[in-house]
């Protein structure tokens, strides 16, 4: 059974479509990165996943329950934290945890344990009694995700959970995803495409509301992504950059001073040494020849055209 | 029941935390104090502004004076402030986006809702009562004892229309997205519930204001049976709002 189905989901904002018959399944245990350019629907569609919005058409399950708007059954299932989450300011962080573990009937000796290594895991405990209203923007964060585990949920769903945050806030709460892992569903959408390549298993990609892609980060990149040949030369190679653009082997070629930058139609020629021999024979000596494994976000710009989220 | 109990908890807290409490009971105890002492110290103030040729002779200030000033400083100080105060209560949530993790959490819409109510009730009650017991005690020691029965019976019927602007401002509060136009709401409501019954000669006998005019009998005699209807209403008023309330909010959409 899939931890989240998403089945026709459609969203309308009067005459605006904001999510189109969206439908796409998330395996259990896994990460999945929910990508798409700004105006997507991605928070849209997060917000239908956890009930506060409801959808025009369509259905959502996490896993056999049916989520209904203004309904909370799902949600006792689920963590969600929203993009820049907003606490009670004039609680304390503990104090927070423990409203929210009251809601999910934990007391006692439990509740607290739970409170104490959900503090400790994002990094809060010396800041636990200090009122909310006090606490930096990656501090609401990292208090955000810890109130997203107090139930031990199923499945969590994160909305641009590292936007906000310094590099290493944005290391911690990548390390805090990647522990979460092992047994647990984390679909979590995010700007920032390298972090997809560090702990993503899954990505869903969406553009004006409609689904591009839905499949394994390694299958989609064997799909899709070109192979980008990257060179170093010792001096400005001139106007190599648009001789190299007539080869059948370049499909785009981009130079920045002295590096040059291809993507090739295929891999073969690169195997077979053909762009390398055509190089040695221009005369300009080569620092660096590489062929980079494609990443995320050159997946992302061949499936999208180049408009990067 | 248990997350009820969290969520009142909660609201409670936080009307502490926030100075809300504060505030509305400065307000009321202020005026529970004052209106005793406004009663007595007024035919003196008019004495002394006599002038050569204008005598001022005022009868001397009864209880049913301090009641009079009373009466006035709650139905209009006291239940502007009291506007105000409630009218971020749901309000200030969908501003600050605070409801957004909580209505992720196994809280039922409906529950979020009533416990606004249900909070904001009990401690206003507490506050009222608290002053409506100082104002007897203060106004029994400046002037003549009085039925004590009867002034309960009477803090009673003005505490419901307390609750029913409350209720009001709660129900605006749930509807809009600004505090500002919420407490605009409650304090235009509390105005027309006065001016509309009282325009209209058939309903005039259900108007809840007519409370306002009937307090002295009360306290005088106990129970009015020209009451009844205005009571009603006021009940009435309270239940809808919460079930009009709870049932918007259950079909609201949080914005971003």
């Amino acid at each position: 059974m899939s931890a989240i189905s998403v089945r026709s989901l459609t969203k309308k904002f009067k005459s605006f479509t904001a999510v189109d018959d969206l439908s796409f399944d998330v395996a259990e245990n896994h990460v999945v990165g929910f990508l798409g350019p700004n105006g997507a629907g991605k928070t849209t569609t997060l917000r239908m996943l956890v009930g506060l919005s409801r959808p025009t058409e369509g259905a959502i399950y996490i896993g056999d329950t049916h989520v209904t708007f203004g309904g909370s059954a799902a949600n006792s299932k689920i963590g969600y934290l929203p993009e820049l989450p907003s606490m009670y300011a004039w609680m304390t962080g503990s104090e927070y945890m423990s409203f929210i573990a009251n809601l999910f009937k934990l007391s006692g000796g439990v509740k607290e344990k739970k409170i104490t290594e959900l503090l400790k895991l994002v990094d809060l405990t010396e800041a636990k009694n200090k009122r909310i209203g006090t606490y930096s923007g990656g501090m609401k964060q990292r208090l955000g995700i810890a109130q997203a585990l107090i139930n031990d949920p199923e499945v969590i769903i994160l909305d641009e959970p590292v936007s906000a945050l310094d590099p290493i806030g944005r290391k911690e709460v990548l390390n805090v995803i990647e522990k979460l892992k092992k047994n647990r569903t984390v679909l979590f959408s995010t700007h920032i495409l390298s972090d997809v390549d560090k702990i993503c298993d899954d990505v869903v990609i969406i553009n004006h509301g409609k689904l591009v892609a839905a499949k394994p980060l390694a299958e989609l990149k064997a799909q899709y992504a070109t192979p980008l040949l990257e060179i170093e030369f010792a001096t400005d190679p001139g106007t190599m950059a648009v001789c190299v653009g007539g080869e059948p082997w370049a499909k785009k070629v981009e130079q920045n001073g002295t590096m040059l930058k291809i993507w090739l139609t295929n891999t073969t020629d690169v195997e077979k040494n053909i762009p390398f021999e055509y190089f040695a024979k221009q005369g300009v000596g080569i620092l660096s020849y590489g062929l980079r494994l494609p990443e995320t976000e050159d997946l992302f710009v061949e499936l999208l055209g180049g408009n990067h989220a | 029941m248990r997350e009820f109990t969290v969520l009142i908890r909660k609201e409670l807290k936080e009307q502490m935390r926030t100075k809300k409490v504060l505030i509305l009971a400065i307000i009321f105890l202020f005026v529970a104090i004052a209106s005793p002492i406004i009663a007595k110290l007024t035919p003196e103030l008019l004495k002394n502004i006599s002038t050569p040729g204008l005598t001022i002779n005022l009868p001397d200030p009864t209880y049913k004076d301090s009641l009079d000033q009373f009466i006035k400083n709650i139905s209009q100080i006291g239940l502007l402030v009291l506007v105000f105060v409630v009218a971020g209560t749901v309000s200030d949530e969908k501003a600050r986006k605070t409801l957004e993790i909580v209505l992720t959490k196994p809280v039922s819409r409906a529950k979020f809702i009533a416990a606004k109510f249900a909070s904001n009730f009990l401690s206003i009650s507490v506050i009222f009562l608290a002053a409506s017991a100082l104002f007897y005690t203060y106004t029994v020691t400046t002037f003549e004892a009085f039925s004590v029965i009867n002034f309960s019976l009477m803090a009673a019927i003005v505490l419901l229309y307390v609750l029913m602007i409350t209720a009001v401002t709660i129900l605006a509060s749930t509807l809009v997205r600004n505090s500002i136009v919420a407490g605009g709401i409650g304090f235009i409501s509390f105005i027309l519930f006065g001016t509309v019954f009282s325009l209209v000669g058939s309903i005039k006998p259900y108007s809840p204001n007519l409370i306002f005019s009937n307090y002295k009998d009360v306290v005088a005699s106990g129970w009015s049976q020209d009451l009844a209807w205005p009571l009603a209403v006021i009940m009435f008023v309270i239940v809808t709002a919460v079930f009009v309330a709870v049932l918007f909010f259950r079909k609201q959409e949080i914005e971003r």
